[in-house]
């Protein structure tokens, strides 16, 4: 009898029973098998569905973008400045809104 | 006449009804439920239907699918209802008896009131009536999609369901319109002074009109589609000429010969108990969703948290209803959420990709919330705690 290439769903499903097989011998499927009971998802997403996650994942695209930026201000060179650099700086209108920006984080800050 | 004694008797299998039928069930009441079509359709698929080009296939299951298998589900169509009497009556003789009532029978649509508009529902389909309809007014928006020409979706009486409807159909046919290259365009005409019932909001819709270049013409009150000559009137004088009409057209309460008489409004809605969903004068009778007369929007989602109240009040908790709405407005891959209750008018809203995913993730789960709701409630409590208009306040979200 010539052996039969597995097909590919079954090659997927003998995968998935290795991984079955890891994480219920480390016990992760008990912990799964938790996480579908509703009173303890209804826990979970108590704790992370705030006001303020509802509006920081409204604006995840932006604070991405941000960090992407922030990144790449981090990779620019930087030369040290003292107090007379800060006051040359605070010349330049984007240094101004980033000032101005601040300010209302530190308002926000003393909201929370 | 045969008569079926039941604890809890549930009409309807909307949204409300499914999701009341089926918790009570698995609560472990004996419940019945009576629904005239053999299929439930996800209404806000009507608009991807229509507007889109969906399969409606996609929006439809059968009713048996949905409903628990501990209820006790009876395809038929209720004709009479004895308050009273605690009787109920079906079209096909069937008599039923229950200790509680909820009455989940959603609206009808008046396709009289208005001279034409059963015309042009005849002629151009319509994305309020079935997904049917929808699949029909496809096949004009798809023409004037390809040859050019101008829809008008136009609102005859400002009680309707889903309130921002026609704002999503005007969006998503402006989407398709442009997809073909822009040849057709779209004109809303509503009876509002502003774009949107809500003065309140009505900014954030007029903005993205504008910006996509899609007419409002507002304070317009149909009072006459001339389907031959393509000419909307209104009461106030104004005439608005079109080639494609999609109508929201009159809606009024359910079609069920109600005792009392006073039980119901002048336009056939329930009167309830804002809070308790009580129909007034009857601790035993309930009616949530579109069919009562409680001063909010009709939607899915005021149904569902209806449905929830009133099974928690059956257990004997003091549930109360909020008026919460939170609607969907879609367009170009995002969304917003008009959110409300009765103590706050809509606050602001803001379109973002966030909210288009949750939009999405919603109608993927929904077959399953009707199905299972006590698996859901432990998911939208959080959200509608997190989303109440009191915390979102002025900002809005």
């Amino acid at each position: 009898m010539s052996e039969q290439p597995l097909n590919v769903e079954v090659e997927a499903m003998q995968k998935l029973i290795t991984v079955l097989r890891n994480m219920n011998e480390s016990g992760m499927l008990d912990l799964l098998e938790t996480v579908t009971d509703p009173d303890v998802y209804h826990r979970i997403l108590a704790l992370v569905m705030t006001t303020g996650t509802m509006r920081l994942v409204d604006n995840l695209d932006k604070l991405l973008d941000l960090l992407g930026e922030l990144a790449y201000a981090m990779s620019e060179p930087a030369e040290p400045i003292g107090l007379t650099g800060l006051l040359e700086a605070l010349g330049d209108p984007d240094v101004q809104k980033g000032l101005g920006r601040l300010v209302k984080i530190l308002k926000a800050l003393g909201q929370a | 006449m045969s008569t079926t004694k039941t604890e809890v008797l549930v009409l309807g299998a909307g949204a409300g009804g499914l999701v009341a039928a089926n918790t009570i069930a698995h609560r472990g009441h004996q419940v019945t439920l009576i629904e005239k079509s053999p299929f439930h359709a996800f209404q806000p698929g009507n608009l991807f239907i229509a507007f889109q080009g969906h399969r409606p296939e996609r929006y439809i299951r059968p009713v048996p699918s949905l409903v628990d298998p501990r209820v006790n589900l009876v395809q038929d169509m209720v004709t009479k209802l004895d308050l009273a009497d605690r009787r109920v009556e079906t079209k096909n003789g069937k008599v039923f008896e229950y200790e509680i009532i909820i009455a989940a029978l959603g609206t009808a649509l008046d396709m009289e009131l208005v001279p034409g508009v059963a015309e042009a529902h005849e002629k151009f389909g319509s994305f309020f009536a079935s997904p049917q309809l929808a699949e029909k007014l496809w096949t004009h928006i798809h023409r004037l999609a390809t040859n050019g020409g101008k829809l008008l979706v136009v609102v005859a009486d400002p009680l309707y369901k889903c309130p921002p409807a026609p704002h999503k159909a005007a969006f998503l046919s402006d989407d398709t319109f442009k997809a073909y290259g822009g040849k057709a365009s779209v004109t809303l005409a509503v009876p509002f002074p502003h774009a949107y019932a809500s003065g309140a909001i009505s900014g954030a819709f007029e903005e993205e009109m504008a910006a996509r270049g899609i007419e409002i013409v507002t304070g317009f009150t149909l009072d006459e589609i001339d389907v031959e000559n393509g000419v909307a009137t209104s009461l106030e004088g104004e005439s608005v000429k079109f080639d494609v009409a999609a109508i929201v057209p009159p809606h009024k309460g359910p079609e069920v010969e109600v005792t009392p008489a006073e039980a119901v409004d002048g336009d056939g809605y329930f009167k309830v108990n804002k809070y308790t969903l009580q129909i007034t004068d009857y601790d035993d009778a309930y009616a949530i969703g579109d069919c009562n007369n409680a001063p909010t929007s009709k939607t899915g989602v005021t149904a569902h948290l209806a449905a929830d109240v009133v099974s928690d009040r059956i257990e004997g908790l003091d549930a109360k209803f909020t008026g919460r709405t939170n609607c969907p407005v879609l367009l170009d891959g995002k969304a917003a959420f008009v959110i409300s209750d009765y103590d706050h008018p809509p606050v602001p809203l803001r379109f973002t990709v966030a909210k288009r995913l949750f939009e999405d993730f919603f109608v993927a789960a929904y077959w399953a919330q009707l199905r299972s709701p006590w698996k859901w409630r432990p998911v939208f409590h959080p959200y509608f705690e997190a989303t109440q208009p009191a915390r979102l306040g002025p900002r809005g979200w």
